[in-house]
C-alpha cells in the first residue's frame, strides 16, 4: 500500500467499487472495476496480515534529543 | 526562664525594644513549638519564592501564616480564601516588624480528604481554561499505524497492552516512551514522556497509562503538570490509568479515556477490528458480484451463439438425412418390387393377349377390316359399294375397295 493512502481510505475506494458493481454496468466496465477492486483488496489484506509486531523503546539522550531502539520485553517487577 | 517584673514605679531594668523582643520572641517559640489551629483561610497568596502566606481566622480572630516552600511542595491542594483547614506548626516571632506568625508545617482541609479537594481544585482550574472542554476533544484515528506509549516499562500495564495489539493489531507500530509512574519525580517524566512523543514523527495516538493502585500510587496522573502535558499534545491521547472506578485528570484532558490500560489498547484496535470485517464483507461481496456478472453475461452469450443452434440444426439435418436414406432405400426396394412384379404381369398379359390376341387369329388367317375412321368392321351394311377398307393381316395390311354388299355370307 502507498504511504499516502492508508488502509481507511483504500478501503472506502473498494467499497465504492464493490457499490459500482452492484448497479447494471457492462461487462467490460465490470471486469475492469473488479480487477481494479482486487487490486486494492489485496492491499487491505496485505495490511491487515502484516503479523510483525514492531515495539520500539524511545529513549532520551543526554543533549536532549530522542532516539528510537527496538524493544526487548523484560520480565516483569 | 525569668520574665522582669517591668512595673511602672517600681527599679526595674530598663529594656531595650530588642532585648523585649526577644523575650517575647523566647517565651512565645518556646511555649508554641507544636500547634494545631483550625480556621478559614484568607488573603492567600502564593510568592515567586515557592512560600504560601495566608491568614486563618475566625470569627473573633486572625492569624498570620507562612507555608515555606519545603513545605509548601508536599501540599496536594491550592490554598484558597474560604477553605477550612488545620494548620500545623509552630508560632515565630519577627523582631523586626514586632510581629508574629505561624510557620505551617502541614495544612489539611476540613470536612474533605486533601487528595479530592486537590482533585476537585485541579479540575476547576483546568475546567476554567476549557481545558476539560467536549470540543477540544480530538478523534482518536481509527486506524492508527503507529502509538506511542508512555508508562512504566517493568510495569503490568505496557504487558497489557502489548498483548492486546499482538492479538488484535499486530501491524501496529508501538513506541514506548519510557516513564516512572509512581512517586518523586513521575509527574515530570510522564509530562516529558509525553512531549518526547510529540518530537516522533508518525505517531498517530498517544497512550498514557498505568495499572491500578491506591490514590496516592495514581496521583502523578492528578497533576497539573502531567495534564498540561496531555493537554499540550499535538498527537491525540487516550488515558488509560488504575481501574475502571479510578477517574484522574488524565483521563479527563486526555481526547479519550479508557478504563484501564487494556481497555485504551482495545479502543486504538477497534478500529482496526472493525476495518478487517468490512474488509472481509467487501472482498466476498467483489467476487460474488463478479461471479455473479460472469454467469449472467454467460448465459446471454450462449443465448446470442448461434452455434449451439448450428449443432442442433446440424443434428436435425442429419437425422433427416438418414430420415431420407431410409425412405430411398425403401423407395427403391419397393419400385424394384414393384417393377418384378409388373414385369410379371407383363408378360403374363402379352402371353394371354398372344394367346387370346388378334394377332393369333390373323395368324390363322383372319383379317380385320377397319373403316377409314379406323373401325372395325363387323357388319357388311357398315359400308357401301367403292368405300375404301383397310384390311390388316398377320403380316403387313391391304387396301381394298368394295365392289359389293351383302348381308348375310352364310
Amino acid at each position: 500500500m502507498s504511504k499516502e493512502k492508508d488502509f481507511e481510505s483504500t478501503l472506502k475506494d473498494l467499497e465504492k467499487i464493490v457499490g459500482k458493481l452492484d448497479g447494471e454496468i457492462k461487462l467490460e466496465e465490470a471486469l475492469e472495476l473488479f480487477e481494479e477492486g482486487i487490486k486494492l483488496s489485496s492491499d487491505c489484506e496485505k495490511f491487515l496480515t502484516t503479523a510483525e509486531q514492531k515495539v520500539e523503546l524511545l529513549k532520551r539522550q543526554a543533549d536532549g534529543t530522542a532516539t528510537l531502539e527496538v524493544f526487548v520485553e523484560v520480565a516483569a517487577e | 526562664m525569668s520574665v522582669p517584673q517591668a512595673q511602672f514605679g517600681q527599679l526595674n531594668p530598663v529594656l531595650s525594644v530588642s532585648e523585649f523582643t526577644a523575650l517575647i520572641k523566647d517565651v512565645l517559640e518556646e511555649t508554641f513549638d507544636a500547634v494545631a489551629i483550625v480556621g478559614e483561610i484568607s488573603n492567600a497568596k502564593l510568592y515567586p519564592s515557592g512560600h504560601w502566606y495566608f491568614s486563618l481566622k475566625d470569627k473573633d480572630a486572625t492569624i498570620s501564616c507562612v507555608c515555606f516552600r519545603n513545605a509548601a511542595q508536599y501540599l496536594k491542594f491550592e490554598l484558597e480564601d474560604g477553605l477550612q483547614v488545620v494548620a500545623k506548626g509552630k508560632i515565630s516571632v519577627y523582631p523586626p516588624r514586632g510581629n508574629y506568625q505561624i510557620v505551617v508545617t502541614g495544612l489539611e482541609p476540613v470536612g474533605i480528604g486533601q487528595w479530592q479537594l486537590a482533585f476537585e481544585q485541579l479540575r476547576e482550574k483546568l475546567d476554567k481554561e476549557g481545558l476539560l472542554d467536549s470540543e477540544r476533544k480530538r478523534p482518536i484515528p481509527a486506524t492508527p499505524r503507529c502509538v506511542g506509549v508512555v508508562t512504566s516499562i517493568a510495569g503490568a500495564a505496557l504487558r497489557d497492552i502489548l498483548s492486546v495489539f499482538k492479538r488484535r493489531n499486530p501491524g501496529l507500530r508501538v513506541i514506548i516512551s519510557p516513564s516512572k509512574v509512581q512517586g518523586e519525580g513521575s509527574a515530570e517524566e510522564i509530562a516529558q514522556a509525553i512531549e518526547s512523543l510529540n518530537e516522533v514523527p508518525g505517531v498517530d495516538a498517544i497512550i498514557v497509562a498505568r495499572g491500578g493502585g491506591s490514590i496516592e500510587d495514581l496521583w502523578s496522573f492528578n497533576t497539573e503538570i502531567v495534564a498540561r502535558a496531555v493537554a499540550a499534545s499535538g498527537v491525540p491521547t487516550i488515558s488509560g490509568v488504575g481501574h475502571e472506578t479510578d477517574i484522574t485528570i488524565c483521563d479527563l484532558v486526555a481526547d479519550l479515556r479508557a478504563p484501564t490500560p487494556t481497555a485504551a489498547a482495545e479502543l486504538v484496535s477497534r478500529g482496526h477490528m472493525e476495518m478487517a470485517s468490512a474488509w472481509t464483507n467487501l472482498h466476498r461481496r467483489l467476487i460474488d458480484r463478479i461471479t455473479e456478472k460472469l454467469a449472467t453475461a454467460r448465459y446471454r452469450f450462449e443465448k446470442a451463439d448461434p452455434w449451439p443452434e448450428l449443432l442442433r440444426y446440424a443434428d436435425r439435418l442429419q437425422h433427416l438425412h438418414l430420415k431420407l436414406q431410409n425412405l430411398r432405400h425403401k423407395l427403391l426396394n419397393t419400385s424394384e418390387t414393384l417393377l418384378a412384379e409388373n414385369k410379371h404381369r407383363w408378360t403374363m398379359a402379352y402371353e394371354k393377349l398372344m394367346v387370346l390376341g388378334p394377332l393369333n387369329v390373323l395368324q390363322r388367317g383372319f383379317a380385320v377390316l377397319r373403316n377409314q375412321d379406323g373401325e372395325i368392321i363387323t357388319k357388311a351394311h357398315k359400308v357401301k359399294e367403292g368405300d375404301t377398307v383397310e384390311a390388316l393381316l398377320a403380316k403387313g395390311k391391304l387396301k381394298l375397295k368394295v365392289i359389293e354388299c351383302e348381308s348375310d355370307w352364310y
